[in-house]
């Protein structure tokens, strides 16, 4: 997941040092907190041990019903190109996610890449993350799923064409964020 | 200069708040597998 929030970190940057090519005025985020109720569900059922234990079993529906509200708030903002970029990195997951039984598909050659100690089995989640272990050629439109493998150091990252989607969203509406954030101070100095 | 702190803060504020939002939007939309290949 860092690998995601590191382009928005470096769009923020960029925005503040270098806003002279930032087009777009300002970033007007409708309904915010439609994303905090989406996303809280994941949250609980993926990051906190207890809750995982007990959301097990319907895991599938936490993650296909918090990405559609998500899909709806990013139809709240199409007309900003960052949220249309995410847009579209999202659909191509929750088509994924859909089509494979409602979790992220990952193949056993993409498991064995980022642990190769372990054993894999069908059906087997991959640490706390969202994906599932699946025989390649079971996967429906598997090139949508993890399949672009990453090493940056000893960190080992398997992401998805969606993935990169939105990491490239995310850098645009950081840039974005930081090049308003030194203009508009400069205006009443 | 009052109004350029309060200003000063609420465009802060704005900044942290859209940040916020949108690294929780990444954590949901997002689904990345991430190991430790030498671990």
């Amino acid at each position: 997941m860092y690998l995601l929030i590191l382009p928005m970190i470096l769009g923020v940057m960029l925005g503040i040092t270098s806003p002279q090519f930032a087009q777009q005025r300002s970033l007007s985020i409708k309904k915010p907190w439609l994303v905090v109720i989406a996303v809280l569900p994941q949250i609980a059922a993926f990051y906190i041990p207890i809750f995982r234990e007990i959301s097990a079993p319907v895991m599938p529906i936490i993650l296909v019903g918090s990405q559609t509200a998500l899909l709806y708030f990013i139809w709240c903002h199409w007309e900003q190109r960052g949220f249309v970029l995410m847009g579209v990195g999202l659909g191509l997951n929750l088509l994924v996610i859909s089509l494979n039984g409602g979790l992220m598909p990952i193949s056993y050659e993409m498991a064995q890449f980022l642990f190769p100690e372990g054993e894999w089995m069908q059906g087997q989640l991959i640490g706390t993350g969202k994906d599932i272990v699946m025989r390649q050629e079971t996967i429906l439109l598997g090139f949508l799923s993890d399949t672009i493998p990453v090493a940056i150091g000893s960190y080992y990252v398997v992401m998805s064409i969606g993935d990169i989607f939105i990491a490239t969203g995310a850098f645009w509406l950081a840039y974005i964020l930081g090049a308003n954030s030194t203009r508009k101070e400069l205006v009443y100095v | 200069m009052k109004y350029f702190l309060i200003n000063l803060r609420k465009e802060h504020i704005e900044l942290a708040i859209a940040i916020t939002i949108l690294v929780l939007f990444i954590l949901g939309a997002g689904a990345p597998a991430s190991g430790c290949n030498s671990c």
